[in-house]
């Protein structure tokens, strides 16, 4: 499927003058030869704006709408002045809300290399200027993550932003939005492809989030505004994340959820996936392991991320004397040990430790201002 | 011809004195009550005429009128039958008219002349006392409630008829039996020696039976969280004479007296999560009646399923919770009811029900079900625990027998401390108290300032883990805290769901 055609033909349609034929001509003209084309740039720009607004309830059947020639033009069967309003109209909420516009055939979109089903439009909004140059990581997993999980994911956001890699990923709960707060705190590029338009904000509770990401990155959607959550978006929205990224990263996954097709998108665009294994007790990571056994990368170091982007591995900074002098002091090595990399109640580990409950309390007190454990849902948990 | 005959009527759990006042004139025959009766009150004419023609005592063909004064207090209940009767006989002339000094009158008739027990005689004897009463007549089955009163003679015989008889001095007043000093035997259905493993659950259902300490057991179903709360009835320490007479007060005044008359052990009340705001807090429009609250008062309220609960009747539990009495206020009347109780609850951590680490639910679902208990309240719970299933080698927790004991060694010990305050057990100490009542030795007292000045614990959060950890150290048999107890103290309270 052509997907550049599709929309091209349906630039055809819109505009009342010409065939879509006379168009696809027009706009390939305008590309090969700007100042002798009629059709300007901008006008085609603001009429794939239309076309998208025109398929706002039904985005993944645009294209074949398009294709089948009963595209907006008839539905709405506008006329010249009808269309040179709507273009106005469009053209203001855009200068308003500084939205830029990608077409999918265009330099602009930042697509490293070539791939399949790229959505035909997208809407990007966000204050930070991005250089699209730079490597692309998506973080992405479960919204119902560990709390090992969620540090995983803020680690790994905070260190993509030292690389200077931007971070890409779907402002869900749980994983992603670890990963945006990780980055964003790190001082990195969050760029958040979201399900819905621009102007919503799903969950609702990530409002804030939302906005720290349109401040400090960009916020990316191939949905109009006012576009509500629906459950068929996310798989759409989960494709052009995918397509983005250089590498796909799975921090955590059950056995059945969204981030499968995250990463079915991403095998089918050749990009890489890699996985963080975990416990065969945890649900979260049974995904993520299963992918390892089908051939995902295992991410073992959060390194091996910037090795399979091809930068230069920082050189550790005596990296075997960080981890182990330093928290020594306070390291609770039988506790630790006792947890075995498990969750635990205190009364469980009253029994494996053989102390009582005044004991161990004070012995996960202590841990807990060490930072090697963290409580959650009245369970004592490794960090 | 006029008769004042003293007796009361039940405003909330409080008494408020009435003068029955009873006039006799020329006229038609007639009967009329006045003085803001409702309709149990008007229906004693009946229940009156009744029993003194059955009692084979005159009846005035006269136009009787009896006054409930004071006029602007609503009167309520069947226990102004004895008084109006009585007065009726004493403006007839069958009763010597000083036969009633200082004595108040409090029974309901049947309609052979046989003397009813009536509600909350305990409070209307207060109340009676309170105005210069020295003798109370009651009913038998009230007169050993009544004999709790101190400084005040109780009198009671078995119909109308004895009672005229005694008032004229030709046969003596029935004798009272004894009030019960000691808890009767316990008839708890759990035993804490049937749960095998959860030795912390178990150890905080005693801390809380002990100090009256909050708790909020969460776990998959069927793991035991029910039996381990229900436990904490055979647990109980036991009641002090105090906490006695308050408590029958109370129950006698909702009609819940126990066949003793005397309520003696510390209440467990568990209602269904189907119950009413008013019926949890108290309340009603005619007659406020206490609610589960303060029926739980000095003892334990366990909220099964906390989560089925209605929210607003969740959140109202804050303010008593906070202060210890609840107050309730109607059109026509006020109340406060005390409602010092331990607050133990259960629920789900989760839709699936499965908790950490195996639970499968999405942080929304499991953050939608927590919604259901509000934030507020689930910060006043000092204790909170997860469950976990036991292993297979779990052993059984000692037998309630053995753990009644240590609470009621550690509330013994609490109680010493506290006397001479107002309060009866750790967690009844407000806020602003504590330093002063129980102070922590100063390393105990480092552990909770360090875990507050690094934001771990609110004011709130501190000042609850102070009382636990001496609750703590009481149940161990400790005079002092030590820091252990604060660290565990200050564990089982930020243990968040």
């Amino acid at each position: 499927m052509r997907t550049q055609l599709d929309l091209t033909s349906a630039l055809g349609i819109s505009v009342p003058r010409c065939g879509p034929c006379g168009h696809h001509a027009a706009i390939h003209t305008h590309q090969s030869n700007p100042t002798t084309c009629s059709y300007q740039r901008s006008e085609c720009l603001l009429d794939a704006a239309l076309v998208m607004k025109a398929h706002s309830h039904a985005p993944a059947r645009m294209a074949e709408h398009c294709r089948d020639g009963c595209c907006w033009q008839q539905r709405a069967s506008a006329s010249h002045t009808d269309l040179s309003r709507a273009r106005r109209d469009v053209a203001t909420l855009f200068s308003r809300r500084n939205t830029s516009i990608w077409l999918s055939d265009a330099p602009e979109f930042p697509l490293r290399s070539p791939a399949q089903d790229v959505p035909d439009v997208v809407l990007a909004e966000g204050q930070a200027q991005i250089d699209w140059n730079r490597p692309r990581v998506a973080i992405v997993g479960t919204r119902s993550a560990s709390p090992h999980g969620l540090l995983d994911a803020a680690e790994l956001g905070a260190l993509m932003a030292e690389a200077g890699v931007i971070v890409l990923s779907g402002l869900a709960l749980g994983i992603d939005a670890a990963a945006h707060r990780g980055t964003i705190k790190a001082g990195g590029i969050p760029v958040g492809v979201v399900g819905t338009g621009l102007d919503q904000v799903y969950p609702r509770r990530h409002g804030e989030l939302h906005r720290q990401v349109h401040r400090s990155g960009a916020l990316l959607s191939q949905f109009w505004y006012g576009v509500g959550p629906r459950a068929y978006h996310f798989p759409i929205r989960n494709r052009l994340l995918a397509v983005l990224a250089d590498v796909v990263i799975v921090v955590e996954a059950t056995a059945a959820g969204g981030t499968h097709s995250t990463v079915d998108h991403a095998l089918g665009a050749g990009r890489p996936v890699m996985a963080i294994p975990g416990s065969r007790r945890n649900p979260a990571a049974v995904g993520c392991n299963r992918l390892i056994a089908d051939g995902a990368i295992p991410l073992l170091e959060p390194d091996d991320v910037l090795t399979q982007l091809g930068m230069v591995v920082p050189e550790p900074m005596g990296s075997g004397e960080v981890t182990d002098s330093t928290d020594s002091a306070d390291r609770d090595d039988e506790l630790l040990g006792a947890l075995a990399g498990e969750p635990a109640t205190i009364e469980q580990l009253a029994q494996l430790l053989g102390l009582d409950f005044q004991q161990v309390t004070q012995r996960v007190g202590a841990a807990i201002d060490a930072g090697v454990v963290l409580k959650d849902r009245g369970f004592v948990w490794p960090s | 011809m006029l008769a004042s005959v003293r007796s009361a009527t039940l405003l909330g759990i409080d008494g408020h004195s009435v003068d029955v006042e009873t006039h006799l004139s020329q006229g038609l025959p007639a009967f009329n009550v006045v003085g803001l009766p409702d309709a149990g009150v008007r229906e004693s004419r009946d229940r009156v005429r009744a029993a003194l023609l059955s009692s084979g005592l005159p009846w005035p063909l006269k136009r009787i009128t009896v006054n409930l004064a004071p006029g602007s207090v609503p009167k309520a209940g069947s226990g102004l039958d004895l008084a109006v009767a009585l007065g009726i006989l004493i403006v007839e002339g069958a009763l010597p008219v000083d036969c009633l000094e200082r004595t108040a009158v409090f029974a309901e008739l049947g309609l052979d002349g046989s003397l009813r027990s009536c509600d909350g005689v305990l409070a209307l004897g207060w109340a009676a006392r309170r105005r210069g009463a020295r003798r109370l007549i009651v009913a038998p089955c009230d007169a050993v409630e009544a004999s709790l009163l101190p400084d005040v003679e109780i009198l009671t015989a078995p119909d109308l008829d004895s009672v005229v008889r005694c008032l004229r001095a030709e046969r003596p007043w029935d004798d009272i039996p004894p009030a019960p000093t000691a808890e009767v035997q316990r008839t708890h259905t759990v035993d804490m020696g049937h749960i095998r493993g959860h030795h912390l659950a178990i150890q905080c259902a005693m801390l809380s039976a002990a100090g009256g300490h909050h708790l909020l057991l969460s776990g998959p179903p069927g793991i035991g969280k029910s039996m381990i709360a229900q436990s904490i009835e055979s647990i109980m320490p036991p009641l002090d004479d105090d906490g006695a007479l308050e408590l029958t007060r109370i129950y006698s005044a909702a009609g819940l007296a126990p066949e003793s008359g005397v309520v003696r052990r510390r209440p467990f009340r568990r209602p269904h999560h189907t119950l009413t705001t008013v019926a949890l807090l108290g309340g009603g429009s005619a007659r406020l009646r206490p609610g589960e609250v303060t029926l739980a008062h000095r003892g334990t309220l366990f909220l099964d399923e906390l989560g089925e609960f209605r929210p607003q009747s969740l959140d109202a539990l804050r303010q008593p919770l906070e202060e210890g009495v609840v107050r309730i206020a109607r059109s026509r009347v006020a109340a406060v009811f005390p409602a010092s109780f331990a607050l133990v609850a259960c629920t789900n951590p989760c839709p699936c029900g499965l908790g950490p680490p195996r639970c499968t639910c999405t942080e929304d679902k499991r953050e939608r079900y927590r919604r259901r208990l509000s934030e507020p309240l689930l910060d006043r719970f000092d204790m909170t625990l997860a469950l976990t299933p036991p292993t297979s080698s779990a052993t059984p927790a000692t037998a309630s027998e053995d753990a009644a004991q240590r609470v009621a060694q550690a509330s013994e010990r609490a109680r010493k401390r506290l006397a001479g305050t107002p309060w009866h057990r750790n967690n009844d100490v407000p806020g602003h108290q504590i330093a002063e009542v129980l102070p922590l030795p100063d390393p105990v007292a480092d552990v909770l300032d360090q875990a507050r000045h690094m934001g771990r614990l609110s004011e709130r959060g501190a000042t609850r883990c102070a009382r636990l950890t001496w609750t703590i150290a009481d149940l161990d048999g400790r005079g002092q805290p030590n820091v252990a107890d604060a660290h565990l103290a200050r564990e089982l309270r930020e243990m968040s769901l």
